[in-house]
């Protein structure tokens, strides 16, 4: 079977790159001089687990493979929709990236519309509406009941002039 | 221990805990009916709204949410055949096919009856266990604990699935090596890079919502809008919901079934990394193998002894896996350890001390967990085929709403965008991660348990001198340590013989 078509090759090959690269990066973590020569270290423990990851990930990389279909990435994922996860990830990353500058109600109607959009909702004043319903629902609840502040963005600020 | 019982109750029946108790119920009901989302989800959501709240109160939410997604779970797997918790995915073999034959009304009242009948001797058993549990490891010490913590991690990767055991491995040490990130306990800065919001570490609440809420809605989103035992025209029209009546033979018929799978399920939820899954399949079998030839022929078509068993056993053993949570502080499933990490939140170290030091929390969640089980039972079910119209919303509107509430719910704590980011990241890894097939509740667990574990393997070590003799010297530890060897040993041994028979 193909390298790259094999969940088990290339699962243990990913961990495997990063138990290297946190096995170089243990070196880097400072020894605490006071504590002098001390047998546990802030080393110790991440330099012991990288080393146990890369024993079991290079155990797991030279497994046979036994059952070929079960193992196949491309049985896996077929049938799989890229374009709304993508998108959805995407605009999960805008909505974290913006949400300082938008601010919560602003950053989240937008977020929840163009989320049910993204997923087949082509009723477009029908997402508006409840986009704007539970961003209200939730602002009631954590500002009026549980007294939670929640950033109105800079957005607000620059155009309404709010604090 | 009476006095803690009585404090206990005490707490457990103030207003507010009890409107905690019904409102964690009904709520986790509700979710536990979504698809993908199961009790660790409905638990880490709430972790968020539990914040401000004495560590009782939150505790004594997350018990009913706990019991409330259970059940869900088993309500969504009886009506349109798709578990929304693995412990549920043997209760849809005969729950099923009852509804699909016009009796899902009497199929939910019986997985109601049997969830409660379940929870009740499970927390019986309970009563009798933890206190004597929690009095023996008093006497523990450092050496003990990280016995104990190493314990907990093979007893997950024992007990993780067939041909998963290196996999569950790996996830644990990834979990463990996610746990280093920020201050180590000399105060020295890992895996930092600098940037100041990994100096605290990563936070335990972002990791457990990134790997199973937004992973879960996501993995959705991936199938096309169908989780993957979801069928995709099966929707049972809730006209045909029939009757919630069972009769007295059927009782009859049911209450030895009740009774055993209870027992088992009990203490197959006591093992650490067991759960509610093993034993309601355990369960499911055992009844099987019982029953006479021609009640065996209806197991798989609406059997009401296949439908009992596993929910019996299912919430027994959601039951049975609080005790090593608070009598030794390790997490027996992946919802006890998302509990555990809420725990720690509150300032609350779980373990023996948690017996002495917070006897209204170690009581109050007891008997909470008691009063979830009545509240189900009484007011859930005649809700349910109202509750169950959740199930109608369009999934072009849930998803976006549970990836809104997963998102929210971290920042609610942080205050802290940058989490969002991370949590998104750490999200899409995981969507990946289960594509490859790797089991994400090992490293929930790793991380849970890799603090604790550097933390008391440290202080064992000081007080050794150094030396590694602690793991054979003091008792306590030796047994923890053959009893892990053994459960290590076992798995390995059984997959030996099995290779060699088929060589044969």
């Amino acid at each position: 079977m193909n390298f790259f078509n094999n969940k088990n090759r290339v699962g243990s090959s990913l961990l495997l790159l990063f138990s290297l690269v946190y096995l170089n990066a243990s070196f880097d973590i400072p020894l605490n001089p006071v504590l002098g020569n001390e047998v546990f270290t802030a080393r110790t423990l991440p330099v012991a687990l990288s080393v146990m990851a890369i024993v079991v990930s290079l155990i797991h990389l030279f497994m046979p493979v036994r059952h070929s279909n079960e193992e196949s990435i491309q049985h896996a994922i077929k049938g799989f929709q890229w374009q709304p996860f993508l998108l959805l990830t995407v605009l999960m990353l805008f909505y974290g990236l913006t949400f300082n500058f938008f601010g919560f109600a602003i950053g989240t109607v937008v977020f929840l519309f163009i989320g049910f959009s993204i997923l087949g909702e082509r009723r477009y004043w029908l997402s508006a509406i409840v986009s704007v319903a539970i961003v209200a629902f939730m602002w009631v609840v954590l500002v009026n009941v549980f007294e939670i502040y929640l950033d109105s963005g800079s957005l607000y600020r620059i155009v309404g002039g709010g604090v | 221990m009476i006095d803690g019982i009585l404090q206990g109750l005490s707490t457990a029946f103030l207003p507010i805990n009890l409107f905690l108790v019904f409102l964690g119920c009904f709520a986790g009901t509700f979710i536990g009916m979504l698809p993908g989302l199961g009790p660790v989800s409905a638990i880490a959501l709430m972790i968020p709204i539990t914040y401000g709240f004495d560590p009782a109160s939150g505790m004594i939410l997350m018990a009913g949410v706990y019991y409330g997604a259970v059940f869900g779970g088993s309500t969504s797997a009886i009506l349109i055949n798709a578990p929304g918790v693995s412990g549920a995915v043997a209760t849809a073999f005969d729950g099923y096919p009852m509804a699909q034959s016009g009796q899902a009304g009497r199929a939910l009242a019986l997985a109601a009856y049997a969830s409660f009948s379940g929870g009740t001797i499970g927390a019986l058993f309970l009563f009798v266990f933890v206190p004597i549990l929690a009095k023996v490891s008093l006497s523990f010490q450092s050496a003990d604990y990280f016995a104990l913590m190493i314990f907990g991690l093979t007893a997950i990767t024992a007990f993780a699935g067939k041909g998963q055991v290196l996999k569950a491995i790996l996830m644990t040490l990834l979990g463990l090596m996610l746990a280093t990130v920020g201050e180590d306990p000399s105060g020295i800065q890992r895996f930092t890079f600098g940037i100041t919001d990994l100096y605290d570490g990563i936070s335990f609440l972002l990791l457990s919502m990134a790997t199973f809420a937004i992973a879960e809605a996501l993995i959705v989103v991936l199938r096309g809008g169908q989780s993957a035992n979801e069928p995709s025209s099966n929707e049972l029209s809730f006209k045909a919901m029939g009757s919630l009546k069972i009769s007295k033979e059927e009782v009859k018929d049911i209450a030895p079934v009740v009774g055993r799978s209870s027992v088992l399920g009990f203490f197959v939820g006591i093992l650490p990394g067991a759960g509610a899954t093993i034993a309601s399949f355990l369960a499911y079998g055992m009844e099987r193998n019982l029953a006479s030839i021609k009640e065996r022929m209806r197991f798989g078509k609406g059997s009401l002894r296949g439908l009992a068993a596993p929910e019996t056993a299912n919430n027994a053993a959601s039951t049975g896996s609080f005790v090593p949570l608070l009598t030794l502080g390790i997490p027996g499933s992946a919802t006890t350890a998302v509990m555990l990490g809420a725990l720690l939140s509150y300032g609350v170290q779980p373990g023996p001390r948690l017996y002495v030091d917070y006897p209204d929390v170690f009581w109050s969640v007891i008997v909470s967990m008691y009063l979830g089980n009545i509240i189900l039972l009484v007011l859930n079910l005649p809700l349910i085929p109202y509750i169950a119209k959740l199930l109608d919303i369009p999934k072009q509107f849930l998803t976006p709403i549970i990836l809104f509430l997963s998102l929210i719910g971290v920042y609610l704590v942080s205050f802290n965008s940058v989490d969002l980011v991370m949590m998104v990241t750490i999200g899409a890894i995981a969507v990946v991660v289960r594509i490859l097939d790797y089991p994400l509740a090992p490293l929930l667990l790793g991380f849970i348990l890799g603090g604790m574990l550097e933390e008391n393997l440290r202080r064992a070590l000081l007080i050794y001198d150094g030396s590694l003799q602690f793991l054979w010297q003091r008792p306590i530890t030796a047994t923890i340590m053959v009893i892990t060897l053994i459960t290590v040993m076992v798995p390995i041994f059984n997959t030996l013989k099995n290779y060699r028979h088929r060589r044969a």
